[in-house]
Formats: structure tokens, sequence, C-alpha cells
């Protein structure tokens, strides 16, 4: 048994867990221990092939939902889910923000750069925002950096009038690979691992990777619940990591401050599993996935496609009113061909024109639903996702669906294809011919596996608010059952926020960390 | 243990079996099998739906072959030594089960896919699926030879009807078993840089494997 004595122990070194490392050791001098469950992969690891980087994923990419219907896809190495995006960058949703703190109470979170949020001088959300922003580069790609596939979805917007808007990236001189999902081999995505993760390590934070957190304890102090340490397990370390800074084997951390930023399903199960009372029974239930349904078009010549900056445009045109996202995307072959219909030699005909096929998504914001979350199974020792699509999200999917049907078609598509194996009416599979097919999207059913949804953005299963009874953690992040115990990842985030959740994350790290290091009295420090 | 009981225990097993059924961990058993020797139980079966699923038939695709990508699936998902997709493929195989699955495929149904509140999108009742699925047998089996009762031994066109037929089940598990194989089998074959060439796609920019 390795004993490890701390002031501040964090689990998971993603987009949350980095930052936080990284701005509590630039503003304290206290001993921080970072903890991973994946391994420390950098840029001479990544070679660019499906298979071999799912390594960076959760259970290597094979996570689902219970019915096997929706892969929940999330990084598991040193960066989390920053090391194997496609560097979309949000800011937070101050609309989203706001009905937080009406409807959950959450506060301050101001977004005046005058505010000083829990008395801490210059602590706002507008200033967290900016931090992040700089250290991670976010800006706009220049007009050349765009490729056709994403210049045929401009163009298949603009002529149905539908609004689009170019993404901010978080990169540096991209040289247009296209593997950002397998992790940047040239460390132009500036992912957590080479930014946040590597000022905390320069400042002395002492990570621990291949690391599984078993549990945290507690102590009883007069009427004060307290979370003392945590019990973990360190794996062998994997072939192409980093080397690693312990033994394998068992490990046991005492802490005075224990942040929890394991994303949206681990973070829950650690909690279930640890303990934590929990009397609403409300931690892990109310998940959001943001599930996305990828739309495929065929074009008669050749274009660039899974080369380029892999999403530049996107369309927030039905935000408000339907609540969802195109984005542009494109698939290697590995992920193309389990996405796309049927089989044999029809699924071949696909195939075949690799190289003619155009891509985006539609990602929903879909709804809180009480029956969905995540339950872990001591028996099984796993976490269970439990997620059913409710009617009204389904409805919506239909017209995301037809509308992306309608825009493909209009960029210039002659056969758009949706990733399912439904028979839509007169259609043999999901894949239509002309544009005036695409209203047989109303025939959708997402019965589980049988229409390939896909979801990357799991948030809203420790949920903040100041009420106990409809909330698991405090503005703080802090536990309503234990003071220093906080969740600082999406887990936090009441309802979806309502964008991709990088930055929105990666913010309230940054803020929370700044609110930490000015409130070190609150944990005994 | 006579047929049936094999049968209805391989169902069993694979209802109950975690780490199929219910982890959907397809992709996380990668690269934890070595390679070895399919058992001979389920093998007919698996390199049967690898000819359905991919397109042999086609000549662009000569470039595989079945016995590259079922050894490469062994090596990569240990699909050989898992017991439980070794029962679910030999249920798969055994075509009469389709119209009268196992017990234990319907338990397994009940407890996976239950029929929310308020969703029309499939009968609410396990029976009620089974008699769906069992119409829906009866039309494409019409053509079929009594004497061939198992899935390896249908002419291929009827095989991927078959095929379909799981992925257009009733029965959610149906449609989990045809949405795992189809996604093992797929990422074995296009990620072998032999059906890169076949669809155009260039590959890696870096020329270098990961130890």
């Amino acid at each position: 048994m390795i004993n490890v004595d701390a002031d501040i122990a964090i689990i998971g070194a993603g987009a949350a867990g980095a930052t936080l490392a990284a701005t509590l050791s630039e503003f304290t001098n206290k001993r921080i221990v970072l903890l991973e469950r994946g391994g420390y992969y950098t840029h001479e690891f990544f070679d660019q092939r499906e298979l071999d980087m799912s390594v960076l994923y959760a259970q290597r990419g094979g996570r689902t939902t219970v019915d096997g219907a929706i892969p929940v896809q999330s990084g598991e190495c040193v960066g989390g889910g920053t090391t194997v995006n496609f560097a979309l960058c949000f800011d937070p949703r101050q609309d989203v923000w706001g009905g937080w703190k009406r409807d959950m109470g959450v506060a301050p979170f101001s977004f005046e750069r005058s505010a000083n949020d829990f008395g801490v001088s210059g602590l706002n959300m507008a200033s967290a925002l900016a931090d992040v922003r700089r250290r991670l580069n976010v800006h706009t790609p220049s007009d050349d950096e765009i490729n056709d596939n994403n210049r045929n979805f401009a163009a298949g917007c603009k002529a149905l009038g539908v609004q689009t808007k170019r993404f901010e990236l978080n990169m540096i001189d991209c040289i247009g690979c296209g593997y950002c999902g397998q992790g940047c081999a040239y460390d132009r995505k500036l992912s957590t691992m080479v930014t946040y993760a590597h000022d905390a390590l320069r400042r002395n934070v002492h990570l621990i990777h291949h690391c599984e957190v078993q549990s945290i304890q507690f102590a009883q102090r007069g009427t004060q619940r307290v979370a003392t340490g945590l019990t973990a397990i360190v794996r062998p370390t994997a072939p192409g990591s980093e080397k690693n800074s312990v033994e394998p084997g068992e490990l046991a951390i005492g802490a005075k401050l224990i942040i929890v930023s394991a994303g949206a399903i681990a973070s829950p199960a650690l909690l279930q599993r640890s303990h934590l009372p929990d009397p609403n029974q409300l931690i892990g239930r109310g998940l959001v996935l943001h599930p996305s349904l990828p739309i495929a078009g065929v074009f008669d010549k050749e274009l660039s496609n899974y080369r380029g900056i892999t999403g530049a445009i996107y369309s927030d045109q039905y935000y408000s009113s339907h609540g969802f996202y195109y984005e542009c995307l494109f698939d290697h072959p590995v992920a193309a061909a389990c996405a796309l219909p049927v089989i044999g030699s029809e699924h071949f005909a696909l195939m075949a024109q690799y190289p003619k096929l155009a891509g985006f998504g539609l990602m929903l914001v879909d709804s809180v639903g009480s029956r969905n979350g995540v339950l872990w199974d001591e028996g099984r020792q796993t976490a269970d996702i439990i997620y059913h699509l409710s009617e009204p999200d389904k409805e919506r999917l239909r017209f995301a669906a037809r509308r992306g049907v309608e825009i493909m078609f209009a960029a210039g598509a002659k056969e758009v294809v949706l990733t399912s194996d439904e028979q839509l009416g007169s259609l043999g599979s999901a894949r239509f011919k002309n544009r005036q097919d695409a209203a047989l999207c109303d025939r959708l059913q997402f019965r589980p596996c049988e229409t390939f949804l896909v979801s990357s953005h799991a948030q809203a299963t420790v949920k903040m608010g100041e009420d106990p009874k409809r909330s698991s953690v405090n503005s703080r992040g802090e536990s309503h059952a234990c003071k220093n115990l906080m969740v600082c990842d999406a887990s936090v985030f009441p309802t979806s926020c309502g964008a991709n959740p990088m930055i929105s994350v990666m913010t309230l790290a940054r803020y929370q960390g700044k609110r930490v290091a000015n409130e070190m009295s609150r944990y005994g420090m | 243990m006579d047929r049936r009981a094999f049968l209805e225990a391989s169902s069993l097993a694979a209802a109950t079996s975690l780490h199929w059924l219910r982890s959907g961990g397809l992709l996380g058993q990668l690269a934890q099998a070595a390679p070895t020797e399919p058992t001979a139980a389920s093998n007919g079966a698996f390199i049967a739906l690898v000819k359905a699923i991919l397109p042999f038939d086609d000549p662009r695709f000569a470039a595989l072959s079945p016995a590259a990508v079922s050894t490469r699936a062994n090596a990569l998902f240990g699909i050989a030594q898992d017991a439980a997709i070794s029962g679910n493929l030999a249920v798969f195989d055994e075509l009469a089960l389709f119209a009268s699955p196992p017990g234990a495929l319907t338990s397994a149904e009940l407890v996976l896919y239950p029929a929310p509140t308020g969703d029309r999108s499939q009968p609410a009742t396990v029976e009620a699926r089974i008699a769906a699925d069992a119409k829906s047998y009866q039309v494409l089996s019409a053509r079929w030879n009594p004497a061939q009762p198992t899935f390896s031994s249908l002419p291929l066109q009827e095989q991927r009807a078959y095929v379909m037929l799981w992925a257009r089940s009733d029965l959610g598990v149906r449609r989990r078993f045809y949405r795992a194989m189809k996604s093992l089998i797929m990422a074995t074959a296009y990620s072998m840089d032999e059906a890169w060439s076949v669809i155009g796609y260039a590959g890696p920019l870096l020329h270098f494997r990961s130890p």
C-alpha cells in the first residue's frame, strides 16, 4: 500500500481536472495530486489509426447505454475528452446559466468583468472564460482552412435560408490531418493535455495515471461529515503511455479537499459507490447525452472530407425553436462503416464511394428525464447508463433529420443517407434518392439499436443548486452532505449547458479553482 | 445435454452474460485475447455472418478474404474464447428459433427492453413482439429449403435477408445482436490497410504503428 498525503486531491485529469490542477497550483502552494484513470499518452503515441487509438476512450470506445443503443463516448486519458474531441468551442451560454440561476438558485456566476463573486476580488465567469480562451488560443479558422465537406454544408444551408456560423477552435497552426478524434500527433490542438495539465506538472502537481479510484472515505467530526481521503488501485502502465510516478498496486491518499472531476458518468458512479449520503436519490439522475444523428450525402465528384479541419461550420438556426444544432463532422472508415445502414453489397455501395461522401450531424439538446441516469452496480462493478429518449425529443429528432436531409440535397448530394436500419415507408432503407422523400423522416421510430445515435456530451448527473431536495452540490460545487468534497465537471450542470460543453466545463473549473484558492480556510487550509 | 437444452443454456448465458449483453463493451475486449483457432461450434456461423455482412461477392473487395477477417476479429475481440458470443451465434444460426425463441431470450428482452410508457414504436408485450417476428419470418422463409435449417446453409442473398430480420426485429435483444456483430465485423474489416485502397481512403499521414 502506497500512502500519499496531500492538501488537495483531484480525481480526473480532463477538461475540468487539469484546469483545476493548473489553477490551484498557480495561485496556491498546496500539495496537489491529480489522479487519472486512463494513461498519459503524448503526441508520439498517436498513430492516427482508429482502433489503436480507442485506448484513449472510456471502455475503449465500447461504452454504451445499457440497452446497447447509444455509444457514450468520453476521453479516458490525461486531457480526457479534450485529447480526442474536435476542438469545437462554444462560450458558456449566458441564457442557460441565467436559467440555472432562476430555476435552481445557482449563484453568482456573474458574466460581468467587474464582479467579485463570493467576495473574491476579480472572480467572475467573464474573466475565467477570458483566461481559458487565451490559454487555448480559441479562434476562428480562416477561409483557406475550410474543406469541401464544410463548404458543401454551408452552401446547402444557405440555399435553404438556414444561417450558419464558423466554429471557434482551440488549435494553433493546424496542419489539417483530420485525426482530432485519435489525438493530435502534432500538438496543434490545444487540449488540456498540452496546456493546463502541462502547466500543472511544471508546477509540481503530482500526477498519477492508470489510477482507478475505488472510493472516498468519510469521517464524522461533531455534526459535520468530512471527506478524509480515498483509496485507489494503480494499474500497470500500458504500452505507449508515459511512465507513472508510483508503482502499480494499492494507493491511499489523505487530503483536506477532494474534487471529483471524472465526468458525468464516472463522477456519480464514484459518489454512489462511496456511499455519500443521498437522501433524495438524486446522484446520477437526470442525465442528458446530446444524442446525435449523422447525416451523409453522396456527391458526384470527390471532395476533401476526412482531411482538413473536420468541424469548421455549424448552424444554431434551430436552437431556440427546436433545441438542436447541425455541426459539420466526418468519420474515418471504421466509424463510417459501423454507422452506415444495412450490410453486404448495399452497404458497400456507399463505402465504395467514400471519397465522394459528405457528412454532418444533428446534435439534440435533450431534455432532462428523471428516468435517465447513471447507476453504479456493486455486484458487476460497472456504471449502468440508463437512457430512454422522450417522445417530445424523438419528435424534435424527426424534424431535425428531415430538415438535415433537405440541407444535404440542397448542398448538391445526389443521394442522402441516415445512419439507420429502419425502413421508412416506401424506402427499403434510410437512403433518400430525392428531396421530396425527406418527409419520410417523420416515420423514424428510434427503437434501440435500429437507428444509430451517438453521444459525446454526457452531463447533468450531480446537479448544482441551492436546494438539497433538488440538487446534490451547492454553487461552490460542494456536496450538500460533505463540505470538503467538491464536484467540478459537466456533472454539475443542472441541464444540458446548451452547446458542446468543453469551454463551459473549463470555464467552470477555472472559476472554481480561483475561488478555492481564495477560500482555503473553508477547507481547513 | 441435448441440442435444445444447449441452445437454451447458451441463450441464457447470452442473456445474463454481463460482458456481452449488458456492458455493450465490444471494443472493450480489444487486444485482450491472443489469436487462437476458433471453436467449431460457432465458427461456421461466424464465417457465414462475415460473408453476409461484408461484400466478398463484389470483385472490388478481393483484397480481403473471409478467413483473414475472421482471424483478425478473433485476435482483436477474442470471439472464439467468448462463450456468450459463441452461444449467441449458435442461436442465431438455428433458423427455427427465430419464430420460437428460447425462454431465456424472452426473459432477457423483458429486463433489457421494457416498453416505456407512451412508447408506440414497438409492441408492449414480449409475446406480441415474438408474434410479429414470427410473421416476418414466415413470409421470408416460405422460399427456403426446409432441409437446410441453418443460417450458414442458406444462399447468400437469403442470409442477408435473415440478418436484416434481426436488424429490424421487434425484439431489442435481436437488434442488439445485429448491431454488435455488424460493428465488430465492420470495425475489423475497415481497420485493415487492405480495405483502405478499396474505398479510396489514403490512411494515416504517419507511417508507423504504435507499440
